[in-house]
Parts: C-alpha cells; structure tokens; sequence
C-alpha cells in the first residue's frame, strides 16, 4: 500500500494535496487496490458546487461499485478527463495520473479534520 | 421420522439405508439437525395434500384437466399483447436442449459458454431490429419493460412526472403504474387524437406544463396504430425528456422504423412474437434496448465479448457493478434471473428466418389483415374506424354484432374470436354500436379467412 | 463464431410459402417502413442446427453433472414437467380468450394456488411474478400499498446484512428506505440490534429462513413477536423452502407475505436464468392488495378476478408465466404429501453430509447443523498463494459446476467462502467424489498451486479476461464490426 506523505485523508479513502490554493482529490492506494482492476470512472461536472462529504463520482471495478466523495468543499474547477478516458490509470498511479478532481477550497480549516498520512497508514494497516 | 428401505420417489436416489449412513457420518439423526426449530412445531400430521401420482396417471390427470379447455385453434382473431405466429420446428427442437434448459446463470463462464454466446447474439439480433446501441440480455414481458424504462428515465431525469400515450395497451400502462407509484412519480395521460393516434398538441402542452423524465409512446398502438415516433420524438427532445418507444408486437420490428433513428432514448417491448408460443400469456420475452450513453443506468444482465487467456474469443457477463447483487439498494433494478431461455429461443427464431423472412413474415402480416379488414367490411357488418391511419396487423373495426354473438357465429371456426373493446376506447359509429380490435396474421390462411367471413356474414 | 460471422450471403433457413412482398409496404405503410436490415445472418437449417447444437453442449447443466449452485437448489428437473407444459392445449391458448375456454388452465392455476397455500400456511396467492426479484417487489409493493392505507410513516425495511442482494434491491425498488440488521455470532439475527432498530418508521423485516448461510433462525418466533407487536409485518423469502416442506411452515411461523421460488424448491429449470415463476402468497388481511388478476373458483366455475379494488395494479401483462406454472404443478402432483417432506428431509441431510466430509479441509464457521445448504471457508488456502476462485475453477477440470463463491458478504464470511447446496437429487456417491475432488484439490494448493492458479485446462476457454470484457465494451456483433 503506497500512502503519500503530502497528502491528508478521509475515512471513505478519499486523499487531497493542496497545489497551490487549490484541492487536488483521488482515491488513495489502498482504496484502489481493494476494488481491483478499475474499469469505470464517472464524470463530474466542473462548475459544481460541493460541500465536503457530498457525492463526487462513482468507480467501477468488475467486481465492486464504490461511491467517491469530496473530502472538502468547493467548487469543482477542473476533471481528470484522462481518468475517464483510462480507468486503469486509478490503479497504477492513484496519487498521480490518476487524480479525479481540482477544487477550490471555500473552507480550508476542512483540511484539519482529515488524517495526516501516519494516521491514514494506521488507520488501514492490514 | 423413519426412513424406509426402499426408495419410493424417482426424483430421490439415496435410498433409506444410505441416508442412514450419511446420518452416521453427520453423527446426528435427522431429528437432532431439526432441534433448531426450537420448539416450533412440525407440520401436525403432514400437509394436507394428496399422495403423488406415478407419471402415467399424472398423464391421465393432466389430458382430463387440459381437454376441458376448448378444442385446437388455426389462427387468431385476437391479439393485443399476444400473437399467434408460426413457429419453425427447428425452434423448440434447439431451444430445448438440455444444455441449455437445465443450465443456470452463466456466473462461470468458462463452462457456460453455450448461454453466454447465444445471449450476445440475442443482443446482436435486438441491438439491429431496435436500431439501438445496446441491448440488454432480456426481461419478462413487455410491460414490465416498458416499467423498468420509464424508471430508468427517472433515475436520469429526476422529474417526478412522466407522460404516457392514451394509446398504450392498458395493461402495459397498469404496470407503469404499479412500478412508478410508490416513488411518487406522477404518470400523465396524453390524450387521442381523432385518427387514433397521441396528439402532438396534447404533448406539447403537457411538456410545456412542467419538467418530465419520459414520454412513452407505443406503436403500433393499442388500436393498432402506427405511430410517427420520429415526429414525436423531435417534440420530446425539445422538452429534454427521455423519449420510450414500445411495441406489443415483435413482428412489426421487421418492417417499422424505431430507434436512433426516431430519436430513441429507449426501445422496449415484448419478443413473444419472435419463436415463442402464446402460453396463456408466458412466459414472455422482454426486450430491452437503450443508447451506450446510459450503460450504467439501464437494468438487467448483459453479455459482453472478450477473452480468454489465451486470447480467444470467450463470452462474460459484463456492466455488473450495475445489480443487485454487488449495488444491493442503489442497483438499477432488482432484476437478475430474466428469461434467457427465452431470449436463446428469440434468436434461434431470427436465424431461422433471417432479414428477408423477418420482412416477409411483416409484410404478410400487414397484408392478412387488409384482406381481413376488406373482407369483413364487404359483409356489411363491419366499418373500419380510424380509416385513414396506417396499421400493421391489427385495427379497430365497428360492427352490428354483439360480442356474444360474435363468439357464437364464430363458435365452429377454428380461431379465437376478436378483442371486444370496452365502450369509449374508439369513437361510436352510427348503427355500429360494437368495437373489436381484430387481429390477423400469417396464420390466417385464405382457406380460414374464408370460413371467418362465412361465419360473420 | 457467432451466428453474424458464419453468415453466408443468399444462405436461408426461411420455409414459408410466401415472399417478401414490397408492394405491401409501400401501399400501406409507406412513411414508416424501414430499410432492410442487411446484417442479419443468412445461414441454412443445418447451419442454424450444428451451430446451437455445439453451444449447447458448451454448457454445464444439471443433466450432465453436479451442480451445487448454493442459493440456487440447481434440483433435478423432471422430463415429465416439460412434456406436459409442452402440450398445444396449453401452448397454443390466448392468455385474453373467455375463461370458459381456458377452464383446464384454470384449474391447474387454481390448484396450485391451493397447493402452495397448504404449503406454506398463506391464505391466499398471486401466480403473476416472473421470478424471485420480481416476486419480492410483488411482496414489498403490497406491504408498501398496506402501509400506505394504514400507517404511512413507516417507510423503512430492516433487512439481515445475510440477505441476497435482491432484497435490498427490491425494498428500494418498492419505495422503501433499507437498514441493515447486523448477524450474531451464531449466524442469527442479532436481536439486540432489531429490538433497536424495529421503531414506529419500519414497515417490515424481510428474512430468508433458513438464511442464506443454511442456518434456520433460531429466534424466528421471537423475532415474530417484536416485529408484529410493534406494527411492522414479515416477509418470507422463499429462496430456501427446499429444506422445509413438510417439516415447518412460514405462515405459522408468523409470515405475512411470503415468495417462492418456482425454479427453486419446485423443479422447473433454470434455462440459464430464466424464465422462472415466483407466486406471492399472502394472510387475508393482505388479500385484497393482491396484483389483478387472481385465478378464483365459484360455482365449480373458475375464472380471472380482476375486482379487487385495494390491489397494488399489475406486474405483467398478463397472469403469469403459466408455462412455468404447469411444470411446478406437475411436480407437486407427483411428489405429493411424503414426497414433498422426503425431499425437503433428504436435501438436509445431503448438505449435513457434504459438509461432515469438507469440514477438516474448508471449515463451516458456525459449529451448527445446517439445514439445505452449507457455507465453508477457504480462508487458509491463501498461505499458498491461491485464492478460492482457483479453488473454484480447479473443480471444472474435475468435471464438476463449483459451488457459489464470495457470498455471503458478511463478517466472518467476508472473504473466501463458498455455499455448497447438494439439493436431494444427488446420490452420496455423486457427493462422495465431489468431496474427494475438494479434497484432492487442497493437497494440489499446497503441492502445486499452478494447477489451481491456471485453471480451468480442461473447459472450451480458459479464464475469461472481465476487466477486459468491461473495458472494451462489445455488447453486440455490430459493436464488433465497429473495432
């Protein structure tokens, strides 16, 4: 299970780096390898606004459907059309290529509620 | 509870001796493994049902109960949602293999390879006659179909309101409602027009009125009716509702344009038509096919192509993150048995009579019944309504005689009397006080056709 | 191959004395009529014969071997149902011609209808459902209209987190908010969480007895009792009635509304999913909700009634998938009162008697009896880097269909089990060397787990690539034709 260290984390396996001013958001390592092969990611409307814990997209594996939220608010600003296009990018680059969403932060004290990433390896150690 | 030595059921090979054996390998008697009934009785005395029949005098009892039902039919008069077709011999012979009868739920496909491909060519029939990009793997009947479209329009459109054409079959309609009422979807009529077909005017004020999810819209209609689902379609899209176009009749896919091409968002309906026998109504064949756009929306199973590993071509159930049992709650439907079996007799049915048959048989179709429709008319009896609109083998004819009548000139013709229409579905004509919807189809022989107009004379 | 790619062009397997006939479009039908479809196979009757002849024999069925399908009593199906369901006098009837000239189908519906009553313990039935989903949305849909018309804030089922997925699918489908009820630590309903969760907003419980771990509910009149004292009602899932009939019936264990599986418990085939029939039987004060029409008899006379003013509507267009109908009912006739109980007593002790033989090698996880069907782990197999999917495809090179893998979902089943259902039909001799296959496959994950991790060898495909299947999307040949 790979973690990345800049990165803070949600207990539904959602990560966000901060770029920037502005959220960058996926699904993390562990949350990938546990559905298995991806094969569908779901659009998302850039212009959105969300609030932290709102529905952002679903992904598919063959075997299991998982629903992805926000772990911050904002508004969507711009969509991994690449992801889309090449789900299996979510498994072999989740913190990378395989970003789902940027959004921009309308509440950045959001970031405090989530895990840092010792806590996020913790809380999914096997 | 006693075993005894011999084995008395066919259907059960471990005789009482082996079950003692397996009891003693369990280390329990039977009745020990029933203890967790934790004092709930068994079943005082046994049920009170007879003693079984060996199978010879179940064949007796089954000819006595079936010879009450009235004697062998030629053809039908009578259709609305059922038709009587001719079903090539080869047809039940290859869909009765027991290969694929006493097969499950093709979940391994390397061993079920024979349902997955036959499936997918199902698909493949479906995704061309419908002019669609997708097709599902099968559904029950028509109706409920015609449902589960309406309810996948609800999921893309999120408008609590739908519109259904007054010239959808009325059982179809039902079920529309049945399905949609406990989401609280509003289910609007729009009204007839005066030639039997859903008015334009009538759609366009009520898609104005506020938001909908879908228009439903059959043809041939109710009535018989062809419908300009291309005209419709323009106006529905218009108004950014799904646009579900349904047919009763498999056999009008032959020769009626649906689909892409009329602006479909949906294409569902009931494949009886294509192989299967009327059965007193199933089990039927639901069709349903639907744009790539919405493959994570629609229900039911579908088939897709892939390999295996050593790069063959190798059939697999696909789009599953869709059901019930990996989405539980949130799936698109509840559906998972469907009627495969049914859905491989469909396409053994097209490959039997191909693309210039399939047309033939529609042709000839629309061509019985004009003769039946002339033929009545010249008797006197009978007027056409909605003369001017355009049908395919069914139509809506007024007459002088009364449904009883009907049935007893008709008593010594080999073939099911018409669909007496209850008052108010067409329009009243003078000294005609009676409507039938009249069916006719390639069974309908001149030789029959001729006994019908003697009868009804 | 597909038929599409075996199709030679002028090839036809059409016998009619007609042709097509142009003329009659354009006369009749001229702005509607579409072009011809030219990318339908064209191949002759030989063709057609030879090429579903060889998918068929492509299949494992029942007819050809074990298939301990758990959930999904893959039984015997008897030759005799399908030659009587195969009869013109039924085949051949229209399902809206006069009931006085259907009076044989009608009797044959009414009969079974007082069958499944009898056994169950229901007051009265529905036989329109197509299948088991279909029958549960049935149900959810008549406790749905009742609550409606008596107590509309209950708007939630409580459903055991052991339950198949169409349950929750089809409480959604019926309008109805889900909730989970956790399982306790003997495979039962937990009933510290239902005695918390059973409040003024639930409508109803949905339950599978035995559950979907072969286990009867131990608690099940307890359970009863919560649930009816606080004005929710019970809905029966009659997926596992196979290990009942004759020894126990849901009406009196306190059901309101109960499903079965026709396909299941009453030996119609399975025709690689379907069709099925799935009746819906109800307690009186459920009756009048039932889907219109209902097969009644008055005055020896039996007809379709259609006036029940309270009824949730339609499910079909019409009364049912009665085809299906008349082999189940051949198959009760033939079995009769001790037939039926000799099959419910044999399928548990079948399945008692697979798993004493797996035991040592895949462990049950509750040390209980079970009743039709038993639920073993694979768990430890993992030391030697197979899975119980290869488990699983091994047993294909051994000639046999593998049990249902990787359900149930719930702890402690999360991963790695398998549901074995022998059903009656089976002879310990047939089981016996099932086991022995098991048996022998768990010595090959530790020896030479390749064998296990290629697997199948011996199918007409080795594995088939899904990820690939559901990246790629070819749903239809003219998919195909696109690529």
């Amino acid at each position: 299970m790979k973690i990345q260290n800049d990165a803070r984390y949600a207990k539904s396996d959602e990560w966000v780096r901060v770029e920037g001013g502005v959220a960058v958001v996926g699904v993390s390592d562990y949350a990938q390898g546990k559905l298995g092969d991806v094969v569908f990611v779901g659009d998302i409307s850039v212009g959105s606004t969300l609030k932290a814990g709102d529905l952002l997209t679903s992904v598919e594996s063959v075997k299991a459907a998982s629903d992805v939220y926000t772990p911050v608010s904002g508004k969507v600003l711009e969509v991994n059309h690449e992801v889309t296009a090449k789900p299996e990018l979510l498994n072999s680059d989740a913190f990378g290529a395989g970003w789902l969403a940027k959004i921009e932060l309308s509440n950045p004290d959001e970031l405090n509620g989530l895990m840092s990433a010792t806590d996020y390896a913790e809380y999914r150690k096997e | 509870m006693q075993s005894t030595g011999r084995n008395r059921f066919s259907f059960i090979p471990a005789t009482g001796d082996e079950q003692q054996a397996m009891l003693q390998k369990i280390g329990l008697q039977f009745d020990d493994i029933v203890k967790c009934f934790a004092g709930n009785s068994c079943v005082e005395g046994g049920l009170d049902l007879p003693d079984g029949l060996t199978e010879d005098q179940m064949v007796d009892y089954w000819d006595t109960m079936m010879s009450q039902n009235s004697g062998p039919r030629k053809a039908s008069l009578l259709g609305a949602g059922a038709y009587m077709h001719f079903i090539p011999a080869v047809v039940p012979h290859l869909a009765s293999l027991p290969g694929f009868v006493t097969a499950y739920t093709p979940y391994q496909p390397e061993i079920s390879q024979g349902t997955l491909q036959s499936l997918f060519e199902f698909q493949s029939f479906m995704v061309e006659l419908t002019d669609m990009e997708l097709a599902n793997c099968s559904m029950y009947d028509g109706a409920s179909s015609t449902a589960e479209a309406m309810l996948m329009a609800h999921r893309v459109k999120k408008a609590d309101r739908v519109l259904v054409a007054a010239t959808v079959n009325p059982d179809y309609l039902a079920t529309v409602r049945t399905y949609l009422e406990p989401h609280g979807i509003a289910v609007d009529v729009v009204k007839m027009n005066g030639d039997g077909r859903v008015s334009m005017e009538d759609l366009e004020s009520k898609l104005s009125v506020t938001a909908c999810s879908a228009v439903l819209v059959q043809s041939p209609n109710y009535l018989g009716i062809i419908e300009d689902l291309g005209a419709i379609g323009t106006i529905v899209h218009r108004h950014d509702a799904l646009f579900v176009e349904s047919f009763t009749e498999a056999m009008a896919l032959g020769l009626l344009k649906y689909g892409v091409g009329t602006g479909a968002d949906v294409v569902v309906g009931d494949g009886q038509s294509l192989g299967l026998s009327m059965s007193f109504g199933g089990p039927h064949l639901g069709v349903f096919a639907t744009l790539k756009k919405y493959n994570r929306d629609f229900p039911g199973r579908i088939v897709g192509e892939s390999i295996d590993t050593k790069g063959r071509q190798a059939f697999v159930m696909t789009l599953r993150a869709r059901e019930q049992d990996i989405r539980r709650e949130k799936a698109t439907s509840n559906i998972c048995s469907n009627h495969a079996l049914n859905a491989l007799t469909a396409a053994v049915y097209l490959g039997s009579v191909g693309e210039s048959g399939f047309r033939a048989l529609a042709c000839e179709n629309v061509a019985k019944l004009q003769k039946l429709v002339s033929g009545l008319e010249a008797t006197g009896h009978f007027t056409r309504v909605f003369k001017q609109s355009p049908v395919f083998n069914e139509a809506v004819l007024a007459s002088s005689i009364p449904p009883e009548d009907m049935r007893s000139r008709l008593a010594g013709v080999p073939v099911f009397p018409p669909l007496a229409l209850a008052r108010g579905i067409a329009p009243e004509v003078q000294g005609m006080p009676h409507t039938y919807l009249i069916c006719a189809t390639e069974m309908l022989k001149d030789s029959i056709l001729k006994q019908v107009l003697g009868a009804l004379s | 191959m597909t038929l599409f790619e075996k199709s030679v062009a002028g090839r036809s397997a059409f016998s009619f004395g007609f042709e097509e006939d142009r003329a009659v479009a354009e006369r009749y039908i001229p702005e509607f009529a579409r072009a011809a479809v030219k990318s339908l196979p064209q191949v002759a009757e030989l063709d057609l014969v030879r090429h579903f002849t060889n998918l068929a024999t492509m299949n494992y069925s029942v007819d050809t071997g074990f298939y301990p399908l758990g959930s999904c009593t893959m039984k015997y199906n008897p030759k005799i149902n399908e030659r009587m369901a195969a009869d013109p006098r039924l085949t051949a009837r229209h399902p809206l011609d006069d009931a006085a000239g259907n009076q044989g189908i009608l009797q044959m519906e009414f009969e079974l209808k007082e069958s499944l009553q009898e056994i169950t313990g229901m007051d009265d039935f529905t036989l329109q459902p197509a299948c088991g989903a279909h029958g549960e949305l049935t149900g959810m849909l008549i406790i749905h209209a009742y609550m409606r018309d008596h107590d509309a804030k209950r708007t939630k089922v409580l459903i055991p987190d052991s339950a198949h997925g169409t349950n929750p699918a089809s409480a959604s489908m019926a309008g109805f908010q889900v909730v989970t009820v956790p399982s306790n630590e003997r495979g039962g309903v937990d009933m510290d969480a239902l005695d918390k969760l059973m409040d003024d907003t639930v409508a109803a419980i949905m339950l599978t007895n035995p559950n979907t771990v072969g286990l009867f509910e131990e608690n099940i009149t307890r359970i009863a009792e919560l649930v009816h004292a606080r004005g929710g009602l019970l809905y029966y899932d009659g997926a596992n009635l196979n290990a009942l009939m004759g020894l126990i019936r849901p009406g009196d264990l306190g059901f309101d509304v109960v499903h079965l599986n026709l396909h299941k418990t009453f030996a119609t085939p399975h025709g690689g999913g379907g069709p099925g029939a799935a009746p819906v039987g109800v307690k009186k004060f459920l009756a009048d909700y039932l889907p219109i029409p209902v097969v009644v008899c008055r005055g020896g006379q039996y007809a379709l009634d259609e006036n029940r003013p309270h009824t949730i509507g339609r499910m079909s267009g019409f009364y049912g998938n009665t085809a299906v109908l008349a082999r189940a009912y051949v198959y009760i006739k033939m079995m009769g009162r001790d037939g039926l109980l000799a099959t419910s007593r044999a399928a548990v002790i079948n399945a008692n008697y697979v798993k004493a033989l797996l035991s040592p090698y895949f462990p049950p996880a509750y040390d209980r009896p079970v009743m039709h069907e038993t639920v073993l782990s694979a768990k430890g197999y993992d030391k030697y880097g197979v899975t119980l999917l290869d488990i699983a495809k091994r047993l294909m090179d051994y000639g046999y269909h593998p049990p249902t893998i990787y359900f149930p979902h719930f702890p402690p089943y999360a991963e790695e089990v398998m549901m074995v259902e022998p059903t009656e039909s089976e002879s310990k001799e047939t089981m016996d060397s099932f086991c022995d296959a098991l048996i022998k496959i768990s010595q090959e994950a530790k020896e030479n787990p390749d064998l296990l991790l290629s697997a199948p060898h011996d199918t007409v495909v080795t594995r088939v690539n899904e990820t690939y299947a559901a990246r790629h999307l070819i749903t239809s040949h003219r998919d195909k034709k696109g690529t």
